[in-house]
């Protein structure tokens, strides 16, 4: 593990030499957007965190993995891979693709490549149950969390106006910057559509419109998965600021085991394995935060498993690892008689609420419809605007063939339909009989589509149709159903409720019966909502440290 | 005649019997045959096309070494071709990545440096399209029938290509930039120069 204290924020988040420190009262474990805003938060009313994070170090702002992957097009990965055993998931059912290459292992978690969008959940989403007689109710309501959604957007600088959006959810702060502006091509799509009564309109996301907190004002690289100049938000930002306050420790390299609990039935600390001197430890704490992913998390609860837990920590119910959910995302894209040049904006702008509570909801998901010139084929990997252009190297001699093989999708948007499901018995996070070099059985996903994320998609290809024909599109594609990805949102493994029978976490994420164990995050998420989930797991997470700081005082 | 003929049935009966028993256990372990197979297909037309750079340290590149690459990519690109941003990626893969000064140091040899890029670069561009033709199929070809070809195509025709996809394509197109350049956050709202005119 490497210990990184005081300095600036990039040097602080280097590995440095190994050291021990005092326990602190609070062990936070993974150090994605939840597990820093936690430890932020706590920082900042002086109460010592110690963070624990399997992967490696990341640099802030990503001047570095720019010069590699975006100059130079490197072929080398974004951050050092863990081994292979330490990282790995087993998955069966009909997700298609590998869910390793979705969890991002590394001092800043996913928060080092997202992809920033941070809408606010609408209301209807935290009422499924009593407003479409399906999934579950969130025991929390909008309204409770709009002051922390407030926080949230402070925290991590969202751009955006609800001005455009007739959809968005009721706020009593105004957005912390002014929003991306439509790029032009969405503009004159958001007007051709308005006209068949369809409502596009701006986004908003962790992305500096302006300079603000410290941070540069975006310049359109375009390249955001690695921003050179920090213009996107990542965790690192408050890593840096947190460590550097010197009541924060990052330990990188740092795999925890288990979650340890005395005889009383409370968190005593964790045993964590150091993967750089191979020492193991245990490291005390009054309270333990476990925010490492809706799939590390619950492997952890049930990895923790002893006499008084057989079945794992706060799993009497049986809930730990049910309930998974993912967004369901099909991407499709509409092509136009004149080019509508997609690609000239980074920051996301298009997309549209409209149909997240439709009439038909409950028998189908809620949608939301990103039509951003963000991107003009789902990717998550810098300068793909257009799709790959391996095969159309492929059959290049010279440039001008390269040149009139890409002119075509100067004429094609992407249209992407970011579906809502519900859990099930085929949505489950469980242990595998596969076991990592340490002998704890790795996470078991097995991942279905069921009847209901059958009507989604379904009620996707009716909008895809009212799409093109209300932008005047010539042609339109979407991908088959099979050929549905996750959006990296892995939700709703250790769901919360009022009652232990229900659930695993309380409202506030505490774990049933276990005092002191927190679980935050997409894991705690009831159900998958319609939106981009990272805002509100965050505001979540800073309502829980409010808590948290409450009952550790 | 007696034996010949039992002889015969006998021979018949094993030859049934083993046609049987290699049906039955080909019908047993077709999914495994057919799983290899096809490994073994994808492993070998992998191999051919995109053959991986040999085992060889990293290092700086040298004069004639970068003369040669940057001549090619003006051939391949035009004018624009001698801009940095072609050389950048060879340079950060040799100096960081193994195998990849290897490559480019064989492509310089090929082609003859001084040679090649003394001439006009219409011919350096006939030269280079007739020794590295474009095609997966021709590709696996070179792969097989000439290695050091399809490795030099993977490595140095389709890397210039692809920075030209990722950078003047988009100009060439009639975009006023491209991802990694500072675009500004005013253009993107209006229609590219190009569109308005």
């Amino acid at each position: 593990m490497s210990r990184s204290q005081g300095l600036d924020a990039a040097e602080a988040l280097r590995p440095s030499r190994p050291a021990r420190l005092a326990p602190a009262p609070v062990a936070v474990v993974g150090s994605g957007p939840v597990g820093t805003a936690v430890a932020w938060a706590l920082v900042q009313r002086g109460v010592p965190v110690e963070i624990f994070e399997k992967g490696p170090p990341y640099p802030y702002p990503h001047r570095e993995p720019f010069e590699t992957r975006v100059i130079a097009r490197a072929p080398v990965p974004l951050y050092p891979p863990l081994p292979r055993d330490v990282q790995r998931v087993e998955q069966s059912g009909d997700y298609p693709r590998r869910l390793e290459g979705e969890l991002d292992f590394v001092v800043g978690g996913s928060g080092v490549r997202w992809e920033a969008l941070t809408p606010r959940m609408p209301e209807s989403d935290f009422v499924p149950h009593s407003r479409r007689g399906f999934g579950r109710d969130w025991p929390v309501t909008y309204a409770e969390l709009e002051p922390w959604y407030g926080c949230a957007e402070a925290l991590m600088g969202v751009a955006g106006t609800d001005d455009d959006n007739p959809f968005a959810p009721p706020r009593s702060v105004p957005y912390p910057l002014a929003p991306f502006e439509l790029a032009w091509g969405d503009r004159v799509l958001a007007e051709r559509l308005s006209g068949a009564g369809l409502h596009v309109h701006t986004t908003p996301q962790a992305r500096t419109r302006h300079d603000y907190d410290g941070r540069p004002a975006c310049v359109n690289f375009g390249t955001c998965a690695v921003c050179p100049i920090g213009a996107r938000y990542s965790p690192n930002v408050h890593l840096g600021r947190a460590v550097a306050t010197g009541l924060c420790m990052l330990r990188s390299g740092a795999v925890v085991r288990r979650v340890l609990v005395d005889r009383g039935g409370r968190t005593r600390g964790l045993m964590v394995h150091d993967l750089a001197t191979g020492e193991e430890r245990e490291h005390p704490a009054r309270a333990v935060v476990v925010a490492a992913g809706a799939v590390e998390s619950p492997r952890l609860l049930l990895l923790s498993r002893d006499e008084r837990w057989p079945d794992g920590l706060a799993n009497r119910a049986g809930r730990v690892g049910a309930g998974l959910v993912f967004h369901h995302l099909w991407t499709g894209r509409l092509r136009f008689r004149r080019p509508l040049w997609p690609g000239r904006a980074g920051p996301w702008t298009a997309q549209s609420l409209q149909f997240v509570d439709p009439e038909g909801r409950g028998r189908h998901g809620g949608v939301k419809v990103e039509l951003s010139s963000r991107l003009a084929h789902g990717t998550f990997e810098p300068i793909q605007a257009w799709p790959p252009p391996g095969p159309l190297i492929d059959r290049a001699a010279t440039a001008r063939d390269v040149r009139e093989a890409l002119r075509p999708r100067l004429r094609w948007r992407p249209i992407v339909f970011h579906g809502e499901t519900v859990a099930g018995p085929e949505k489950r996070v469980e242990l595998s009989s596969r076991r990592d070099r340490f002998g704890d059985p790795v996470a078991h996903v097995h991942y279905e589509l069921s009847a209901f994320d059958g009507e989604t998609y379904g009620y996707c290809r009716e909008l895809l149709e009212r799409f093109r024909a209300g932008a005047g599109a010539e042609q339109a594609e979407l991908v088959g159903v099979e050929r549905y990805y996750s959006g990296f949102h892995q939700m709703g493994t250790c769901g919360m409720a009022e009652e232990e029978g229900e659930g695993v976490v309380d409202p506030w994420g505490r774990a049933h019966g276990v005092a002191g164990l927190w679980v935050l995050g997409g894991a705690m998420f009831p159900g998958s909502g319609t939106v981009n989930p990272t805002l509100t797991m965050v505001a979540m997470a800073l309502r829980a440290a409010e808590r948290l700081v409450a009952e550790a005082g | 005649m007696e034996p010949s003929r039992r002889k015969l049935l006998k021979g018949t009966v094993a030859a049934v019997g083993l046609a049987v028993a290699g049906g039955a256990g080909l019908l047993a372990w077709r999914d495994e045959l057919h799983r290899h197979v096809h490994r073994g297909v994808r492993d070998l037309y992998q191999r051919l096309t995109d053959p991986p750079p040999p085992a060889s340290p990293p290092g700086e590149l040298d004069a004639a070494t970068t003369t040669a690459l940057a001549a090619a990519a003006e051939a391949l690109v035009g004018e624009a071709g001698r801009a940095p941003r072609y050389l950048d990626p060879f340079r950060w893969r040799a100096a960081n990545l193994p195998g990849y000064l290897d490559v480019y140091r064989r492509f310089a040899r090929f082609v003859d440096t001084s040679a090649f890029a003394a001439l006009p670069p219409e011919d350096r561009r006939r030269l280079l399209v007739a020794r590295f033709p474009p095609g997966r199929l021709r590709q696996a070809l070179l792969g097989w029938m000439a290695p050091e070809r399809g490795l030099l195509r993977r490595h140095v025709v389709e890397e210039i290509l692809a920075t030209y996809a990722a950078t003047d394509a988009w100009t060439d197109l009639g975009y006023d930039g491209w991802p990694g350049q500072p675009r500004g956050l005013d253009a993107y709202r209006r229609p590219p120069e190009r569109d308005r005119s």
